[in-house]
């Protein structure tokens, strides 16, 4: 993979090494993964490899354009198979259901019953929710990044905001 | 960050968009830099390109000695006699060669179901089903020519499956999964069963075929102790199509008494849903959502006209409208609430000339069946 490949952007930001690559998406991909898979560890190995895979196949991508797209699916997904690798685990260890990340309650913490109806969503439907509320894709773009047909992106999306619901209950939300 | 929302506008989606933003922030304090990624990155090339390089050295002197084995013992091709190891390369790609001129050899069906159009294809514990008539598969440009498949095993299949194919009477390739990222090979483990029975087997996978055209295509599925080989002709969908437009035969009315279909009470994922299956019809005012079970897996064509009286049926949306409705394959993949191999299809319009008793054909490549429907013409 020779350095002197530079992607173009449509903004017209040129990339023209690895480390300026890096520079520029890990930040922003960093935290896409983790609020999909949560476990920061897993989030940083998720932007790894998308960010090395983006690398290494650069001169492959046909549409630079696309570079953006790309590197969300290559994420998002990697993500979601560490979060479900992981729920896997602790199944078969502790014997019990998957656990559900709750970070210790902070004292009047205005956030905690979002996070833990977040939590409480199915992965896939997370990765949904943080592709189109957070990173701003729209639900087709979504549903491709994701590889699932628009239509069950719809539902999946209309399902996540229904758990949401229930699970915030009466509670102020996001307040 | 220009956002189109999915239409459904909800006081909720702020408090979510809020959230995400402070949440995002405060789980990525303390994490890595940039910079520090960017060395990993760097690390690893330099540690992985030797380590490819005398993996790929390995794997020829296995190849070769694999080949050199087979030609002393001048076994068929089809197994291989050996197991393959959990970290050993894998097997050498034992697929035939189709000639100019040669027909392609394409597999048998293990089983089939009971309507016929979804076959299992595989002598192995590991095995796909997919849509078949005559012989040939179906792929879909739409989806980036893609066979839609689901990858089943035995119920006491415990190992690791690796897929791999090749087009054999021409250059092409095989892939499996996004097409953006496809991948030349597909690993199947029974740890992530999506299903534990479909018709008595697990549900390994959904993910797609991706092939490169018109052709014949041969995977290899190689899992411990056993590699079994899959030969398959794919053909666009547009052929299946072709096949299904069979003549019309409408059921007629009964004297003055429109032979309306009962409803089915056994499907109830969906509300209001009539007809006897493999498909089946649900909606209101103007629109139907189709439905198919399991045993269903190909493409669909609709017809229909009025049967008490002069009236056309037409399928879709304004200038969009047509006398047919063609629902595709489409993923087998299915949503929350939705039974595992069940596909429900996006909502069409329905729009008869006149209100009246109508009657549909619904064509698979399984044979037909008709859903009866009193239709009321809206302005």
């Amino acid at each position: 993979m020779a350095e002197a490949v530079i992607l173009r952007r449509r903004e017209g930001v040129t990339v023209s090494s690895l480390e300026d690559l890096v520079t520029r998406k890990y930040e922003s991909l960093l935290k896409v993964a983790v609020l999909v898979c949560r476990e920061p560890a897993d989030a940083e190995d998720a932007v790894q490899v998308a960010l090395e895979r983006a690398w290494k196949h650069a001169h492959e991508l046909r549409d630079a354009d696309r570079l953006e797209a790309w590197l969300h699916r290559i994420v998002v997904r990697e993500a979601i198979r560490l979060e479900q690798r992981r729920q896997g685990m602790l199944a078969r260890w502790f014997g019990r259901p998957p656990e559900t990340i709750v970070d210790p309650l902070i004292p009047h913490d205005p956030d905690f019953a979002m996070r833990t109806a977040m939590n409480d969503l199915p992965v896939e439907q997370r990765a949904a929710i943080v592709l189109h509320h957070y990173a701003g894709f729209s639900v087709e773009e979504t549903a491709e990044l994701l590889g699932v047909p628009f239509e069950t992106l719809r539902s999946r999306l209309k399902a996540a905001r229904r758990r949401l619901r229930i699970s915030l209950g009466g509670s102020p939300i996001g307040s | 960050l220009g956002r189109e929302r999915d239409g459904d506008e909800d006081p909720l989606d702020e408090s979510i968009s809020s959230f995400l933003v402070r949440e995002s922030v405060r789980r990525v304090e303390g994490r890595s830099s940039a910079v520090d990624v960017a060395a990993r990155i760097r690390a690893r090339q330099r540690t992985t390109l030797p380590f490819r390089t005398v993996l790929v050295g390995i794997a020829a002197v296995a190849i070769a000695s694999v080949l050199a084995a087979l030609v002393l013992l001048q076994q068929p091709s089809t197994f291989v006699g050996s197991s393959p190891a959990p970290q050993a390369p894998p097997p050498a790609l034992r697929l035939p060669a189709v000639g100019d001129g040669q027909a392609c050899p394409v597999s048998k069906p293990s089983s089939s179901q009971p309507r016929g159009s979804a076959v299992l294809l595989g002598s192995g514990p590991v095995t796909l089903s997919l849509a078949e008539s005559d012989g040939s598969v179906f792929f879909e440009s739409d989806r980036g020519l893609a066979i839609s498949v689901l990858w089943t095993a035995n119920p006491a299949f415990s190992g690791t499956a690796l897929v791999r194919g090749t087009r054999l009477d021409g250059a092409g390739q095989v892939h499996f999964g996004d097409p953006f990222d496809p991948a030349g090979s597909l690993q199947l483990e029974p740890t992530n069963v999506i299903a534990a029975s479909l018709g008595g087997r697990m549900l390994l996978s959904q993910l797609p075929i991706r092939i490169s055209g018109p052709g014949c295509y041969g995977l290899q599925i190689d899992t411990m102790g056993f590699s079994a080989t899959v030969i398959l002709q794919a053909r666009p969908i547009e052929d299946a199509f072709a096949a299904l437009e069979r003549p019309l035969t409408l059921p007629r009315p009964v004297g003055v008494t429109c032979p309306v279909t009962p409803g089915n009470h056994g499907v109830t994922f969906v509300g209001g849903v009539v007809g006897v299956g493999p498909v089946y019809v649900s909606g209101g005012g103007g629109r139907a959502i189709w439905i198919a079970d399991p045993t269903e897996l190909g493409p669909i064509l609709v017809r229909g006209a009025r049967i008490d009286g002069a009236g056309e049926l037409r399928f879709g949306d304004g200038t969009e409208s047509a006398a047919e409705l063609r629902l595709p394959i489409k993923s087998y993949e299915s949503t929350e609430g939705q039974p595992i191999g069940w596909r429900i299809f996006n909502t069409y319009g329905v729009n008869p000339s006149s209100s009246g008793c109508y009657a549909m054909q619904v064509d698979t490549l399984s044979g037909s069946s008709w859903i009866v429907l009193k239709l009321i013409r809206t302005p």
